[in-house]
């Protein structure tokens, strides 16, 4: 908090410009993301071939590939949606086991070779919810906090992520909004009246008005993919000469099989829990 | 602890029985002429001043404290003691014992010579490559921002040397890392030597009496640093009157005092500085900006004392604190330095100074956004040693050698949540401990009237000291095993020769060539990715996991005089240096208890040629400067192993210092700089996650940021007569006179709008920034 702090106040000093930068699109890259979880859900990931950063369309849905997922014992195949190519879904619901190994595999036909794409994910154990809290923040201004109480899983290592819905409609919707923590957070390795996330009152789509129901989802990750996360978050926010390395590719679990293509994006299982309340300032 | 007296004893024994080997270099039928140059006005020696012998190319040049020593054959000369600043003065004497020599120079009132890098008078003789001097009053002159005369900003102009982003203090040199510079006040070493986020250096100008850069040849006296040296030496007291110095500018305002505590025996000298951004914060529209504080400040101290004509001795010391706080989070930042040093002159030949140092830098860090939330961060390091230098003086040679001992103990940090009811927990990583030594001893021999040869060298020890806490080894960056070592014994050693070689050969009496060959060894590095280093830098040291960074320069040179008063030089060097740091991607520094993990060595090469016109006097004066440089990197695990330009690559750069007298009370000045834009990784691609694009990227530094110039102007009018007892003038500047928007940072966006639509917006620092400085002297 401080760095931006300081950040912002050069800022004060600072002026910006948009800017046109040439760049090449240098290489098109393979993208497979997406997740399961313990919801009980046709779960699905998107296949597409990245675009140039400054390309002002969606990326190029990549079709026709052939998707399983595997939990050792049983293989499930995922199936093209026909409405929209490049998203690939499971044929009936399936909800994730926590401590269950799972494995994404995508066969592509390139000219007359297939490629092999495999990614593995263990999920690890569930946190779970007892209740929250809405209250005003007495320390940021217009913002009502999300506060937390429950159990902590008895992972070796815990990554959580925080997720809020308002009348059902998701609101972190976005990679920025994600608040992601490790058990640094959590002090006395519990879960007792955490702060898991904030409700902007200026913002018209978080903004409460009595009765409306607040659902706070947590998620929690594997390591690997609360570090892609991380890593994302940290690339979007753009970097500093003061405080910030070199930017650099972030990390993906997808490996090639014989195949030397370039890859990019994740496959994670975790597991996920909500629990709802309804806002009544008064109280 | 054993084991460290014990090699303390042991290079003891070998400095004494160097120090014994002297006399056999010394040559019958000569004699020494020594003394101390000081100045007229304030009875401070005069360190710099050139002393020529003339009808002989022979000469010196006064070290600190304005120590001076030749020796001649029997016979009868003149010698020209010669300074910037100064009137020279011709001294004739029969040489027929030894001789004591005290001269006075007397200051010009006038300072048509002051706005250049000093020519140094020996220029063509001496065997040294890639120094510069600057004397304070030439960098007074140079148009500064916002009015802050600054001792590295006036560095920076200078060839080989670029700052590490725009506006900051961080520099570097032949395009090494900011912390691959050594920086020294008054032999202590300054870890983060910047105020304000490294806009303005920590150096009081007023406070400071010699500025000299060692651009890679770093005497065998100095190591521990790939790059450069920055010695900074601080200013003796008037010991003859009471002075007092000023200056009110727009962002600070700064006081200096100086004096004799006993006439001709004993000066001081008080230099402060504070900055009173905060006070224009209170009328920020923003109510959350007019409760931050925000300000520097600095204090410089010293105490000079002559006891008798043979010895000296100073105490000198350096407060600075920056401080920055709102209403839920502050940091504090704080430089300290104290020196004592004695110097000796045994005789006429043999010149001894004993200095002890000590050095710390730290910083804390607090938010309190909540009581949860509450948490703080705090690091740092210090640094003490004593040094012992031997100077002496024989026929056609100079020896000198020493020792030093340096203590580094470095806090990586402590903090977390502070109170019961706190989320974070509170974490402490072990303080480490190191002790480096380093003997010396180097030699500059004259055997013709056209040849000066320097060589010498210097054997670097370092020790890592166990502090009791498990040592662990990586193998392939992950950890294989670990010892417990006993707290206070040595567990681990680099040792490595570090030769210097220096050959200037004079072609004639206005034209020489030079050469050297340097290696160093540097033991300690900021853990820092970024490119110009920020306060919250911590520095680690070498260990069983990180080898020492290694590096070695050659450089030729040719210089040459026209018409007395302008010089031409023109230097190629290439370095190649081992085991330069550097981070894996999306490495975790601070606050990281594994950063040994985060760290891969890698290979850097540096090539350039510098090319410098500079004209020392006249009413015009200034240098114009153009740099070819090249810099390199090759890292195993960073850019797909694959050579990359380091983040200082910057091929050209031109800068032009000029200062023109117009008359007695106005002066006018101007720079004007190019660089090659900085290299820059850009975003070449992108996908998406969450419904976000994230950025593919190019390879490492494999694109630039745009050109980067900038000219400052500024003009000095005379407000007071010359013999006024107060003197005073009025400085007004304009940095970056003509608004060019150089990027100190370009990030990525997305429209809100359409989300499928990205934009690149560049962050720029500074327009025209105008200022006014009124300084005054009585």
């Amino acid at each position: 908090m401080t760095l931006k702090h300081l950040l912002s106040l050069l800022l004060l000093v600072s002026c910006t410009a948009r800017v046109e930068i040439d760049t090449d699109e240098g290489t098109r890259v393979l993208v497979i993301y997406g997740h399961i979880t313990t919801d009980t859900l046709p779960h699905a990931i998107t296949i597409s071939r990245s675009s140039g950063y400054f390309a002002t369309t969606p990326p190029e849905p990549l079709t026709g590939a052939l998707v399983t997922l595997s939990s050792g014992e049983l293989l499930y195949a995922l199936h093209e949606e026909d409405t929209l190519p490049g998203t690939y879904r499971l044929a009936s619901p399936l909800a994730g086991v926590p401590g269950t190994n799972y494995t994404l595999t995508v066969s592509l036909q390139h000219e007359a070779t297939t490629e092999t794409y495999r990614a593995t994910s263990t999920m690890p154990l569930t946190s779970e919810i007892d209740s929250i809290e809405l209250r005003p923040s007495l320390v940021f201004q217009q913002q009502i906090e999300v506060i937390g109480y429950g159990t902590l899983p008895a992972n070796e290592k815990n990554f959580l992520s925080f997720h809020l819905y308002r009348n059902g409609k998701q609101l972190t919707d976005k990679l920025n909004d994600l608040f992601i923590v490790d058990d640094s957070y959590f002090k006395q390795k519990e879960m007792h009246g955490v702060l898991c996330q904030l409700m902007d009152q200026k913002e018209e789509k978080s903004t409460l008005v009595p009765g409306d129901t607040v659902t706070l989802r947590i998620d929690v990750l594997p390591e690997e993919y609360a570090r892609f996360l991380q890593q994302a978050q940290q690339q979007v926010r753009g970097s500093n000469p003061i405080f910030s390395g070199p930017p650099a590719n972030i990390s993906t679990n997808i490996q090639g099989v014989h195949s030397s293509t370039p890859v990019a994006g994740f496959f994670a299982a975790f597991p996920t829990r909500r629990k709802t309340t309804i806002y009544r300032p008064d109280n | 602890m054993k084991e460290i007296y014990r090699i303390i004893v042991r290079h003891a024994l070998v400095l004494g029985l160097l120090t014994q080997a002297f006399p056999l270099f010394a040559q019958k039928e000569k004699f020494t002429v020594s003394g101390t140059i000081t100045n007229s006005d304030t009875g401070e020696g005069v360190p710099g001043t050139n002393i020529t012998v003339t009808g002989l190319k022979q000469g010196t040049v006064a070290g600190p404290g304005g120590h001076y020593s030749i020796v001649l054959p029997r016979g009868k000369y003149i010698l020209a003691f010669s300074c910037v600043g100064y009137t020279h003065q011709k001294i004739a004497i029969d040489l027929v014992a030894e001789k004591k020599l005290h001269v006075t120079l007397v200051p010009r009132v006038e300072e048509i010579e002051e706005v250049t890098v000093t020519a140094e008078a020996r220029e063509l003789t001496r065997p040294e490559t890639g120094i510069e001097r600057l004397p304070p009053r030439a960098i007074k002159r140079i148009p500064a921002l916002m009015g802050e005369v600054d001792v590295i900003k006036a560095i920076q102009l200078l060839p080989g040397v670029q700052p590490t982003s725009e506006g900051s203090s961080g520099f570097s040199v032949r395009g090494g890392s900011h912390d691959q510079n050594l920086v020294l006040l008054d032999e202590a070493t300054l870890y983060n030597a910047s105020h304000l986020m490294g806009f303005f250096s920590i150096f009081n100008n007023d406070a400071i009496q010699e500025v000299a850069l060692y651009k890679g040849d770093i005497p065998a006296s100095f190591g521990g640093r790939l790059s450069s040296l920055l010695d900074i030496r601080s200013k003796e007291g008037n010991n003859l009157k009471t002075t007092t110095t000023g200056g009110i500018g727009l962002i600070s305002s700064r006081l200096t005092v100086d004096g004799p505590l006993a006439r001709e025996r004993a000066s001081f000298l008080v230099a402060g500085r504070r900055s009173y951004a905060d006070l224009f914060l209170a009328f920020a529209s923003d109510k959350n900006l007019r409760s931050t504080t925000l300000y520097f400040y600095d204090l410089n101290a010293r105490v000079d004392y002559h006891p008798g004509k043979n010895d000296h001795l100073y105490v000198t010391g350096y407060l600075g604190k920056d401080k920055f706080a709102n209403k839920s989070a502050g940091m504090t930042f704080s430089n300290r330095s104290l020196v004592a040093r004695w110097s000796h002159r045994f005789s006429p030949r043999l010149l001894a100074h004993l200095t002890l140092f000590t050095s710390s830098y730290d910083y804390y860090i607090k938010s309190e956004l909540s009581k949860q939330l509450t948490q703080d961060w705090a690091s740092s390091l210090s640094s003490s040693g004593l040094k012992i230098d031997l100077t002496r003086y024989t026929g056609n040679a100079t020896i000198k050698a020493g020792y030093n001992v340096l203590f580094h103990r470095f806090l990586p940090g402590e903090g977390g949540g502070i109170g019961d009811e706190a989320l974070f927990a509170r974490v402490k990583h072990p303080t480490q401990f190191a002790l480096e030594h380093a003997l010396y001893a180097t030699g500059e021999l004259s055997p013709g009237e056209r040849l000066t040869i320097r060589a010498g060298f210097r054997v670097s020890l370092f020790h890592n000291i166990a502090n009791g806490k498990e040592v662990k080894y990586l193998q392939e960056h992950a950890y294989h095993h670990s010892r417990f070592p006993a707290r206070g014994t040595i567990y681990h050693t680099y040792h490595h020769i570090e030769p210097r070689l220096g050959v200037t050969f004079r072609l004639d009496e206005t034209r020489s060539m030079k050469a050297s060959y340097t290696r160093s060894v540097q033991h300690v590095q900021v853990a820092s990715n970024s490119t110009s280093g920020s306060p919250l830098d911590i520095w680690f040291h070498a260990s069983p996991n990180v080898k020492p960074q290694r590096g070695e320069q050659v450089a030729v040179g040719y210089v040459q005089k026209f018409r007395n008063d302008i010089e031409l030089s023109v230097e190629l060097y290439h370095r190649l240096s081992r085991d330069v740091i550097d981070f894996k991607d999306h490495a975790s520094l601070l606050g990281n208890e594994d950063l040994e993990q985060e760290i891969r060595a890698g290979k850097g090469t540096a090539d350039g040629i510098e090319c410098m016109i500079r004209k020392n006097t006249g009413r015009i004066t200034g240098w114009a400067s153009y740099t070819y440089a090249r810099s390199r990197r090759e890292t195993k695990g960073i850019n797909n192993d694959k050579p990359y330009r380091s983040p200082n690559d910057k091929p050209h750069a031109i800068t032009l210092v000029t200062s023109l007298e117009l008359s007695p009370a106005w002066n006018i000045s101007a720079n004007w700089v190019y660089a090659t834009g900085h290299p820059v990784t850009y975003p070449t691609g992108r996908f998406l996650v969450e419904n976000t694009y994230v950025p593919l990227y190019s390879g490492r530094n494999e694109f630039r940021f745009p050109d980067y110039h900038r000219l400052d102007l500024s003009a000095t009018r005379q407000l007071s007569r010359p013999n006024a007892r107060l003197k005073s003038e009025i400085n007004i500047s304009l940095y970056n006179a003509y608004g060019r928007k150089n990027p100190w940072s370009i990030f990525f966006r997305q429209e809100k709008e359409q989300p499928d639509i990205s934009y690149a917006e560049q962050i720029y620092l500074f327009s025209v920034v105008p200022s006014i400085t009124w300084n005054f002297t009585f």
